[in-house]
């Protein structure tokens, strides 16, 4: 995870001008920071992700990854630097744990059941770091939404690349995986990765990220650290809804919403 | 289990189906007279019997179930659905549909090739339909009742060309063609589908990674270094043309592709890639007993191959629906 | 008094009308409208009925597998549809099968004359299904002339069994065994039936592999199609092997598609056949 890695989505629009799903955003996701993009619903903020993987097309603007023009990388090359969480986790069959995990490393050439030994390794690790090891063997149809959640998040580290884009990792999760998969993505960023994450909790947001990105209407509104951008009167602005912003003990930000 | 062993047991039991096979027919015929015109001894007869009836029934059944177990294994994987079928979906039915219509203004009799190029196409036009139909939509209801409507259209057009029929003496063609048989095939008439299934099977064989990593849903895929429209187009082409040339070996035949993949799944860890190739051997073995059942049951004129086929499939179709979890 | 004249004049009339038309030796009575439902029945009423007579004949009767097929050009055709048949308002209506099973009922209860062509299993009963058409169509006379021809004709086959093997195939792959009718016009033309099984059953292919018969009578060739017969083991290469090495004598399907008089051109071409291969023989 030595190489460095950024996206780059220059002037970048979606849809028809009158009502467009995203408006001339320009914003660089990079390694060794986590992002958040928060926002309401229809925001854009999964156009906004879709657009960096090549997912969706834009009308108008750039993306580049590693200053080279998405459309030129092959999709290998570019599931190689960058791996996605999408928000549906649905599994068509039943896989086992581990072959779902192994899956990760689909950009290396692995088969599933012939994996080469540096697969191997790195799919142990993910498996490791998510605390999987007990559920390796079992199949997907048998585990909980949080244990799933588990498995998609060893999947997309599995393939140990410079930049993770993940798409509400943590949506309908209980607080505990809520926490539990935040931190996992939190300590890939410590080692090096660069995080990009749609979040629907701000507190969570705030406790977890080092970089903001608010959304409205298809446009940034804000992009900064938390201490910077959160503000009761961007959450005012941005969400529509009235909120106490406060500083807990440790230094975190606490949000509290208090009414519409 | 291992994939090796796997695969080991039902290339044994698929030569042990086919042998079984060669033993049926209107001739009895001891062991001992079978294995001498197997190596060339005995009677130019038995030699005749077992190298030019028997034989090349025997593989056609194969060949056929393999066929329809290897696309129904593949559809499946890239519909993320398992009850997708070139049968059920109505690509048969457009297949046979393809070659009836060949068969009926006399392009068939321009070149032999004509009628599998034509089941082909047929073949090709409802699979491509399918995809740009059904693929966003991954609900399991509608792609089936788009399979459905496709099944009756085509159908009805043969119905239609029925009643444009040239002579009464036509009448039982549309039988012929839905119902799928492969009696009095010869190795002539294998031949001259085999490039069209080769060339299907390296598209599907190429697929089959990315129908692994489709498991996951089409966005994840495409997160995963899946070329997905690659991916798509081969698996619509390959099912395409196996499909097409497996119903202008034998008509259309149902359930095969559904029945064989739901059997295997379970022993390759539910992985649709390692599903194909034991899918289409199963389906080949299923089909090769099939035929068999089709011999030993003794109605007045011969049970057609597909009317048995669906007899097993279709309650094993039921089955698998009303076991399928609600809202997926 | 005007008005009874005309009508006592005009029943004298009706009166007199089928008098004055029964040149005919037969009780035909003029104006009678005749329609026929399938193309079996075709024949009979081209043969025995007037030709102003025949108001309908099926939409087969000019295929090439009706006999009389030159004789129908340029009468009408008519669907075998109750309604259709209606229209046309006929006296008779002859049938083998055409219409459906409820046809004669359904016709009779109109008030209709239905002609039923009854089935012959052998020889003589065509003489009688003939001869029993043609009373019902009311020309006795022309039957009898066509029962005595075809009784002529089969005493002039040579009665000298040749004792070869005769296959009859159809392009279906269908094969006549004992008990058939063909198996009758097999043996009276002087051959033995190569089928030995009795009634008719789909060719046997692996019995072909074993043995040969020495001669072939193809029948239905000439209506075969790609559509019907790309898989019937008459499409075989074993089959076809056959057909091409013994001797074939291709019957038209106009011969043998209907039991009738014509059944005696096919007894004529198979003996005919074969006394000029016994001639090249020897």
């Amino acid at each position: 995870m030595t190489r460095t890695a950024t996206i780059n989505l220059d002037k970048v629009s979606v849809g028809e001008s009158a009502t467009p799903r995203l408006s001339n955003v320009t914003v660089t996701f990079q390694q060794n920071e986590l992002t958040a993009i928060i926002g309401p619903n229809g925001a854009g903020k999964s156009t906004l992700l879709k657009c960096a993987l090549g997912l969706t097309e834009p009308d108008a603007g750039a993306i580049s990854i590693n200053n080279k023009a998405l459309t030129s990388l092959s999709p290998i090359e570019r599931a190689r630097i960058v791996s996605y969480l999408p928000q549906m986790r649905a599994l068509a069959w039943p896989l086992k744990v581990r072959d779902v995990v192994a899956l990760g490393r689909f950009a290396y050439g692995g088969a599933l059941g012939r994996l080469k030994a540096e697969d191997a390794a790195a799919v142990d690790q993910a498996i490791i770091s998510c605390g999987l090891e007990r559920l390796r063997d079992r199949n997907t149809d048998t585990l909980s939404g949080g244990e799933l959640a588990r498995v998609h998040c060893a999947r997309a580290f599995a393939a140990q690349t410079p930049l993770l884009i993940a798409d509400e990792p943590v949506a309908s999760l209980d607080p505990h995986h809520q926490f539990k998969i935040m931190a996992f993505i939190k300590d890939y960023v410590t080692k090096g990765g660069g995080a990009v994450v749609v979040l629907h909790d701000l507190s969570l947001a705030a406790s977890f990220a080092d970089r903001l990105i608010w959304m409205k209407d298809g446009k940034i509104n804000a992009d900064g650290s938390p201490d910077e951008t959160m503000t009761r009167e961007r959450i005012q602005d941005v969400f529509d809804v009235s909120a106490e912003v406060s500083k807990r003990d440790d230094g975190a930000l606490q949000v509290t919403m208090t009414g519409v | 289990m291992n994939d090796r062993l796997l695969l080991s047991c039902l290339g044994l039991a698929s030569l042990a189906a086919i042998f079984a096979a060669c033993f049926l027919g209107s001739t009895p015929m001891p062991p001992g007279r079978l294995f001498a015109a197997m190596v060339g001894a005995g009677s130019v007869g038995d030699h005749i019997v077992l190298w030019e009836i028997r034989l090349p029934r025997a593989i056609a059944a194969f060949i056929v179930g393999g066929a329809l177990g290897l696309c129904g294994a593949a559809l499946q994987g890239l519909l993320r659905n398992p009850l997708a079928e070139p049968g059920v979906l109505g690509v048969s039915a457009f297949s046979a549909l393809g070659a009836t219509l060949a068969l009926f203004y006399g392009a068939a009799a321009l070149s032999p090739f004509v009628l599998p190029l034509s089941a082909i196409a047929g073949a090709l036009a409802a699979t491509f339909f399918l995809a740009f139909a059904a693929i966003r939509n991954s609900s399991m209801v509608t792609l089936i009742l788009i399979g459905i409507g496709l099944s009756s259209f085509a159908g009805a057009l043969m119905a239609l060309l029925l009643n444009l029929a040239p002579n009464p003496f036509s009448l039982s063609d549309l039988i012929s063609w839905t119902l799928g048989s492969v009696a009095n095939r010869s190795f002539a008439d294998l031949a001259l589908a085999g490039p069209f299934l080769g060339a299907g099977l390296i598209f599907i064989v190429m697929s089959g990674r990315g129908l692994t990593a489709l498991s996951l849903g089409e966005e994840a895929a495409h997160g995963l270094g899946v070329n997905l429209r690659r991916t798509r187009m081969f698996v619509v082409i390959g099912t395409g043309l196996i499909t097409g040339a497996a119903v202008s070996i034998a008509g259309a035949i149902g359930f095969v592709g559904i029945v064989a993949p739901h059997l295997i799944r379970p022993l390759v860890n539910h992985d649709p890639a390692r599903t194909l190739a034991p899918a289409a051997f199963l389906g080949g073995i299923l089909l090769v007993l099939a035929d068999i059942g089709v011999r030993l049951i003794p109605t007045p004129s011969e049970l057609r191959l597909g009317v048995l086929a669906a007899l097993i499939g279709a309650p094993a179709f039921i089955w698998i629906a009303s076991q399928r979890r609600t809202g997926s | 008094m005007v008005r009874q004249l005309i009508i006592i004049g005009l029943v004298l009339l009706a009166a007199c009308a089928p008098r004055a038309n029964t040149s005919d030796k037969d009780q035909t009575i003029a104006g009678r409208r005749i329609v026929s439902l399938d193309y079996c029945a075709d024949q009979y009423v081209l043969k025995f009925a007037n030709r102003n007579e025949i108001a309908g004949l099926s939409p087969d009767a000019e295929k090439i597998f009706s006999y009389m097929r030159e004789e129908a050009a340029g009468l009408n055709k008519v669907r075998p549809r109750a309604e259709d048949v209606l229209l046309l308002n006929p006296d008779i209506v002859v049938r083998t099968y055409g219409g459906g099973p409820n046809a004669a009922a359904f016709f009779e209860r109109a008030g209709i004359e239905v002609v039923q062509i009854g089935y012959a299993a052998s020889l003589d009963d065509v003489k009688t299904v003939i001869q029993k058409a043609a009373d019902d169509i009311g020309a006795s006379e022309k039957g009898r002339a066509v029962v005595t021809k075809m009784e002529t004709r089969l005493s002039n086959i040579s009665k000298n069994p040749s004792g070869s093997n005769i296959l009859y195939l159809t392009s279906k792959g269908a094969v006549a065994g004992t008990g058939t009718l063909i198996d009758e016009l097999l043996t009276t033309a002087g051959m033995t039936n190569f089928q030995t099984r009795p009634g008719w059953n789909t060719l046997s292919l692996e019995r072909l592999a074993h043995e040969q018969p020495d001669r072939i009578a193809a029948s239905f060739f000439d209506t075969s199609d790609l559509v019907s017969d790309i898989w019937t083991p008459a499409r075989h290469p074993i089959a076809q092997r056959q057909l091409a090495r013994v001797p074939v004598t291709e019957l038209p399907s106009a011969w043998t598609s209907c039991g009738a008089w014509f059944l005696v051109d096919v007894i004529e071409a198979l003996a005919a056949d074969q006394a000029a291969l016994e001639q090249t023989i020897q």
